[in-house]
């Protein structure tokens, strides 16, 4: 499952890293507004519509960012499970997690923290600004990328608001955050979490 | 007039015979390569494991020209990009072709084809969860559907609701390599992302002028990409024969130009003129072009070790030169036709000695050693004859010369103390105990990584890689035999066990085994009985369905799938066409017995124990390149020794026969003196392996000459005395520059080659017969 999660988590970030980050223009204006955060906490709700299922699936939850250390995704509806991503920086310690995981984290730290601009790499990036709303749109630069997502929407206002993936079939997955806070350091739990188990 | 019609025809004969040499060489090395370059083509044919064989030639065609490239950044966007960039300058490159996929699009489209048997094909890992822990599986695939970016989870559940193939496709990649943007595979090591990219070199021989390009475009992409701050880290077996290449070119420079303007500088001294260098050269070139042409005549193909080490033999030949030469420093009415008949009897015994004592080696089992002799006794009689029916036509007396070397010459060979026949005896007994006891005492060292002495920033960057990746193999590999495939597989199996356990221990980095990727057919029956048993059977995967509401027409669909799919299997021949390079090579096939072969990592690690478990498993032989080539050395060594000693019986009964005991033990005291001389400094200083033998080989042939002339000439003929300081000279130059070569083989060579042409001349008056008074014919 690894291998198919790197790609997800790929086209998260690419939407986070590109909410802040996009157009240079407009991807400076976004900066400014978002700022530069070491740490970044907030909820989320994500709504996946597909084909083969009778109804969307909804899942609930938290996430927990740190530039240096990584970031935790927790899910509490409607089952609790947990993910943690820990960040390249800290992977290069001995004991670390390695390979895609951090790889991602890496990335998406860069999202939550407002060091973006890798992105454009991967992703063509195109935007709008109205009033004090803002829209990114992002398309892959890449076939390899292509397969996963075709286009990628993101909006926010002072924060990122949310991630919209449309697949071509019509597929779709959505998740929007809400309650998006900036603390100086993540609590002392989730710190715990990313310590190598015993 | 006659005569001077005799010199045309001779040199029209000498001439279109050379030409002849030429074309034929020329001609041979037109139609196919006929270098040796394989030290394991030196194994004597009858001592071959057949099937170890196809899997070294299987080996060393797959992983031998892979040339592994590492581009470190701090961030992956700069590494990947730089790999991009890389991939661009790559392309473009004759000398680089594209690895037949190990990553990118292209990987994961081959193991879409195998996508219809993902309920047969399990990784070890997921089989052993289903047996251990079933539920352990369906919670994990079912916490994926509410993940971050569920989509492909949830999209999967009409095809892989478990996520069977996902798993499956996983363990062909090393650990600690994903696949970034799915194409580039990437590593975090040393603080920093390292993007992989794999060539192969385009040349499957090895030829000079590729390798020297290779060395150089390396080189020049390395320096490219520390202006942008990227570091490149590059490895693989071509680039350790471009090192080699490159060292040995300015071995070539340094000890071939620098002996060749000693000797320049000695012949012009002496001479005062350049003509007799470029006579003296002329000999030898001749006598080169010859055995070549001989020694590709009689053989198909020639060993490298041969050709290098028979010119190296024919290049002493320079002395037939040279006492011609010395010959004509007599007076000014001396003519061609004076030399040839001076040094005639010498030479021609010389070369029977030399001759019958290097024929003798042909005799070996050994194919290199015979193809030494070939050449080599071809080679000397180019060169004699060269000396004896050419020279003449070109020679005329130097009245320039200074007369002062023949003084010197003459000063030593006079000043010898005159030995009476019983010291004479004493030394060669001396010689003959000090011989038997370093041969005894010393242990050899025929390991072939003590000999080979590549580059330390190749080797300390190969190690660098290897920690950062698990992608280098070593030279050792294990090899499973079995009747069958099922059974060869079966032991396959049986194999990875326990070198798993070995890799948990951290006495294995890791290793590549057909047993990880394919499951044997009835494996893949039970794989599907266990899926059926654990999930379909029980209703848990209803338990994933209803979880995220998947429609009933999907499940129905996917239900009907699994059934039809419970006959199906995949051959291990089509699994191998599908998956291709490099697991295909894991696969030796069945010619007779059939065979597989397991690639190792960090093979340096594990112990005899460890080593004696594993060959005890059935059909499993420990195959070690380097300790096969080191074998094959050991074995050369022993038969030169053995050879050596024959060739000088031979020879010191020649000289018995021709001169009688008391002559020939002055003439063998020289040589067998030399022999004892070097052997001990170098048994005493340094270590004795194949190359050191073949330098005593050649001591052997000097010291021989040497004292033949001066026993045929006695002491006080000058210019034979300084034909012998000057054939001395020479070989010292030549030689003894080669003990500074950074070849550790070649420096052994040269080291005892310094030490017994030194020896030789110092000792080579004894060979004068006591009283003889002046230089004339016996």
């Amino acid at each position: 499952m690894k291998r198919w999660m790197v790609y997800l988590w790929l086209c998260m970030a690419a939407l986070m890293a590109s909410a802040a980050h996009a157009d240079d223009a407009l991807l400076r204006q976004l900066e400014e507004r978002l700022g530069r955060q070491s740490c970044t906490t907030g909820t989320f709700v994500q709504t996946a519509r597909v084909a083969i299922l009778n109804e969307p699936v909804v899942s609930r939850g938290r996430f927990y960012a740190d530039a240096g250390t990584g970031i935790s995704w927790h899910v509490d509806a409607p089952i609790a499970v947990q993910f943690q991503f820990v960040s390249a920086a800290a992977s290069a310690q001995p004991g670390a997690s390695r390979g895609a995981i951090a790889w991602v984290a890496r990335i998406l730290n860069a999202v939550f923290t407002g060091e973006l601009g890798t992105l454009q790499q991967m992703f063509n990036i195109s935007g709008t600004t109205q009033a004090s709303r803002w829209t990114l749109a992002l398309s892959p630069k890449t076939s390899a990328l292509r397969r996963f997502v075709s286009t990628i929407s993101v909006e926010g206002a002072d924060a990122i608001n949310a991630i919209r993936i449309e697949q071509a079939d019509g597929d779709s997955i959505e998740i929007v955050f809400s309650d998006i806070a900036h603390p100086d350091e993540l609590p002392e739990a989730i710190l715990d979490e990313f310590k190598p188990h015993a | 007039m006659s005569s001077s019609l005799t010199r045309s025809l001779r040199l029209l004969g000498w001439a279109v015979t050379v030409a002849l040499c030429v074309a034929f060489i020329a001609h041979r090395f037109d139609t196919a390569d006929p270098l040796e370059t394989d030290f394991l083509a030196l194994l004597p044919d009858a001592r071959i494991d057949v099937v170890e064989q196809a899997a070294q030639t299987r080996l060393s065609d797959d992983v031998g020209r892979q040339i592994i490239f590492l581009l470190g950044a701090d961030t992956p966007e700069v590494a990947v990009a730089a790999v991009d960039q890389l991939t661009v300058a790559l392309a473009s490159n004759p000398l680089f072709a594209v690895m037949p996929a190990t990553a990118g699009d292209d990987f994961k489209a081959r193991f879409e084809q195998l996508f219809e048997f993902r309920f047969q094909l399990l990784a070890p890992q997921t089989r052993g969860q289903l047996t251990a822990a079933p539920g352990e599986l369906i919670r994990g695939a079912k916490e994926n559907l509410f993940g971050p970016f569920a989509g492909i989870a949830l999209r999967q559940m009409a095809t892989d609701p478990v996520g069977l193939f996902a798993a499956y496709v996983d363990q062909f990649m090393p650990v600690g390599v994903e696949l970034y943007e799915g194409r580039v595979p990437l590593v975090y090591a040393e603080g920093k992302a390292w993007a992989i990219a794999t060539r192969q070199f385009s040349h499957s021989s090895f030829a000079l002028t590729q390798l020297r390009e290779l060395g150089l475009q390396v080189h020049a992409l390395r320096e490219q990409l520390a202006r942008g701050d990227i570091e490149l880290l590059v490895t693989g077996m071509p680039l350790f024969a471009a090192d080699g290449e490159a060292r040995a070119r300015g071995d070539i420079s340094v000890i071939g130009l620098g002996s060749l303007l000693m000797i320049a500088i000695m012949m012009v001294v002496v001479f005062r003129s350049a003509v007799p260098l470029l006579l003296a050269v002329g000999s030898i070139v001749t006598g080169i072009v010859v055995a070549l042409a001989i020694s590709l005549l009689v053989f198909e193909r020639l060993h490298v070790l041969a050709l290098v080490f028979g010119a190296s033999l024919v290049g002493v030949s320079i002395d037939y030169a040279l006492h011609y030469l010395c010959d004509g420093l007599r007076d000014a009415r001396w003519r061609g036709a004076d030399g040839v008949r001076h040094i005639f009897a010498a030479t021609l015994l010389g070369l029977c000695t030399t001759v019958l004592a290097y024929a003798s080696i042909a005799v070996a089992p050994f194919p290199a050693l015979r193809q030494i002799a070939v050449f080599s006794v071809a080679g000397l009689i180019g060169a004699w004859t060269t000396v004896i029916c050419i020279l003449p036509a070109l020679a005329k007396p130097w009245l320039r010369s200074p007369r002062w070397p023949i003084a010197l010459a003459l000063g030593y060979a006079q000043h010898f103390p005159a030995l009476r026949t019983q010291r004479v005896a004493t030394l060669v007994l001396l010689s003959m105990t000090a011989v038997g006891g370093v041969m005894v005492g010393v242990t050899p060292v025929d390991d072939v990584r003590t000999l080979q002495g590549a580059s330390r920033e190749l080797l300390g960057e190969t190690e660098r890689i290897g920690a950062i990746v698990p992608l280098s193999r070593d030279s050792q590999f294990i090899l499973v035999r079995g009747a069958d495939p099922a059974q060869t597989l079966v032991r396959d199996a049986a194999t990875a066990v326990a070198l798993d356990a070995l890799v948990t221990a951290g006495r294995l980095r890791g290793f590549s085994a057909l047993a990880q990727v394919y499951p044997s057919v009835s494996l893949q029956q039970d794989n599907y009985a266990r899926l059926k048993t654990a999930y379909y059977d029980s209703g848990s995967i209803d338990e994933l369905f209803n979880a995220v509401h998947v429609r009933d027409e999907v499940r129905q669909r996917h239900l009907a799938e699994f059934a039809q799919a419970q006959e199906k299997q995949v051959e291990l021949a089509r699994w191998l066409k599908s998956v291709g390079t490099p697991w295909n090579a894991l696969w030796l096939g069945c010619p007779a017995q059939c065979a597989s072969i397991i690639t190792l990592s960090g093979f340096a690690r594990l112990t005899g124990d460890d080593l004696a478990r594993l060959r005890a498993l059935p059909g499993v032989t420990v195959a070690d390149r380097a300790a096969t080539i080191t074998d094959i050395l050991a074995q050369h060594r022993v038969a030169a020794v053995e050879l050596l000693c024959a060739a000088f019986v031979i020879a010191a009964a020649f000289m018995w026969i021709r001169f009688g005991l008391a002559s020939a033990l002055r003439i063998i005291a020289v040589p067998l003196g030399a022999v004892a001389l070097s052997l001990s400094i170098v048994g005493a200083t340094a270590s004795i392996n194949l190359f050191t033998i073949f330098g005593l080989v050649l001591v052997v042939g000097l010291g021989f000459d040497y004292a033949i002339f001066h026993h045929l000439k006695g002491r006080n003929d000058g210019p034979v005395a300084l034909g012998v300081l000057l054939s001395a000279l020479t070989s010292l130059f030549a030689f003894g520059l080669m003990s500074a070569s950074s070849t550790s083989a070649v420096s052994n060579f040269g080291v005892v080659l310094a030490l017994g042409t030194a020896a030789s001349y110092l000792l080579s008056p004894i060979a004068a017969r006591p009283l003889q008074s002046s230089g004339g014919e016996k």
